[in-house]
């Protein structure tokens, strides 16, 4: 793993595609079965918890030792019970990419390659996202410049040519369920917002920790805008059928026609999910190999990431066995298990070390 | 896991080992970490090759959560 540094604006862009990558196309099928009419509204709300999580990450690398978050652990809690700490986290990141590598398969397998095995699918996004973290995380940004600007173009242009099917009436009344409903889907929406804690793993490898700050509001703000975005013509075209559907956007994009000569966009909605999901997988499998490094004092970390693939591939089969098990995992209890990890577990050892350095800083 | 799908990757991971010895080269402590992740994950094929419905951590989370599934039900 070549150790190089990244600038804030890039460490931005990974983290706009780190969220939106799944979230687009899962998301407004979840927000309209919790929120109904009112799902527009969910990531308005919950970005909120976005502009928190990158608040809370710049605090959390003021007070850890060299930037890190696990050498904070180790300093707060003790060396021994700090380490289990460490992997317990690490362990919290390689079960929610197990997740996110099962769903990416079961969606190109289901979708478009029908008859070929899902471990090869796997196994292929696995071993490309092997290369690009062992040439290290500028490579990783720099392609991220290349290809992440090209998502979202692509995903706007899908967004944009559905607007003659849209009805605007479909979002009225506002309000009609009262604001329980417009709670539950904001919950569910911020869960992912708290997977920007993941920067807690990068923040010592970028170059200018002081523009974070912007850029990651300017990312979460730009997050919230393609959410905002990719809810409203889901649900504009579809109403509350929305529901129930897995893929929104991808049904969404099998309505565009025009001149009989510019159809079956749902592969351009295909080439969205492969690249976003190849930028999410290698940004967290970046972030696990970072900090096994940090956890196990590696010298040479490029020796691990061919066994964290190996390690992975194999977690993904056993931590999420089929789609099923994916989607009753999410339905029953995913958003509060990555709420948990995500972002009360860093916040509890916040406030620990906060409190240990004020009551030190009293006794001198 | 299917068995054919186990023999395959470990096949390959064996043959890649023997072709690409830089791992010799390593200090003692990364080879031992080396050769733990590639264990547990060796031990986890075997196991789900053996049973492929393994009980993961995933419904161990959902057992745990189930309590409060109902807050963010419809």
């Amino acid at each position: 793993m070549v150790q190089g540094r990244i600038s804030a604006f890039q460490l931005s862009i990974l983290m706009f595609q780190l969220i939106l990558s799944s979230s687009v196309l899962l998301m407004p099928s979840i927000s309209t079965a919790l929120s109904g009419k009112d799902m527009w509204m969910t990531p308005i709300l919950s970005s909120a918890l976005g502009f928190f999580t990158i608040w809370m990450v710049l605090k959390i690398h003021e007070i850890s030792p060299n930037g890190s978050f696990l050498e904070l652990l180790e300093t707060t809690c003790g060396r021994w019970v700090g380490k289990c700490f460490s992997l317990a986290f690490i362990l919290f990141q390689i079960h929610i990419v197990a997740i996110t590598i099962r769903d990416y398969g079961e969606f190109i397998v289901t979708n478009f390659f029908l008859k070929t095995p899902v471990q090869v699918i796997i196994g292929a996004m696995l071993l490309l996202c092997a290369w690009v973290v062992k040439s290290g995380i500028e490579v990783m940004a720099r392609t991220g410049q290349i290809f992440i600007p090209v998502i979202t173009l692509c995903t706007l242009v899908i967004c944009i040519l559905l607007i003659p099917e849209l009805d605007p009436t479909e979002i009225l009344p506002i309000f009609e369920r009262g604001a329980a409903p417009i709670a539950k889907g904001t919950v569910v929406v911020a869960g992912w917002f708290c997977q920007l804690s993941l920067i807690l793993f990068i923040l010592p490898l970028v170059k200018d920790v002081k523009e974070v700050r912007k850029w990651g509001y300017l990312a979460v703000t730009g997050i919230m805008l393609m959410m905002l975005i990719a809810n409203l013509t889901a649900f504009l075209l579809m109403g509350e059928s929305t529901a129930f559907f897995n893929y929104p956007l991808l049904t969404a994009s099998r309505y565009i026609a025009y001149a009989e000569f510019f159809e079956h966009v749902e592969a351009v909605v295909m080439m969205v999910w492969v690249l976003g999901e190849f930028f999410k997988i290698s940004f967290y499998y970046y972030a696990i190999c970072k900090g096994l490094e940090e956890t196990c004092r590696v010298s040479k970390p490029e020796a691990l990431v061919l066994p964290v693939c190996v390690l992975l591939f194999t977690s993904t089969f056993w931590l999420a066995k089929d789609f099923q098990t994916v989607g009753d995992f999410i339905a029953v209890s995913g958003t509060l298990y990555i709420l948990a990890g995500n972002l009360i577990f860093p916040l509890c050892i916040f406030f620990v070390a906060r409190m240990k350095l004020r009551f030190k800083m009293n006794q001198t | 896991m299917p068995w054919t799908t186990i023999a395959i990757v470990w096949g390959t991971i064996g043959v890649y080992g023997l072709v690409n010895q830089s791992w010799k080269k390593h200090t003692r402590h990364d080879k031992l970490l080396i050769f733990s992740l590639l264990g547990l994950s060796l031990l986890l094929s075997v196991c789900l090759g053996i049973n492929p419905k393994l009980p993961g951590l995933t419904e161990g989370v959902n057992a745990l959560l189930s309590p409060f599934k109902s807050w963010l039900t419809p």
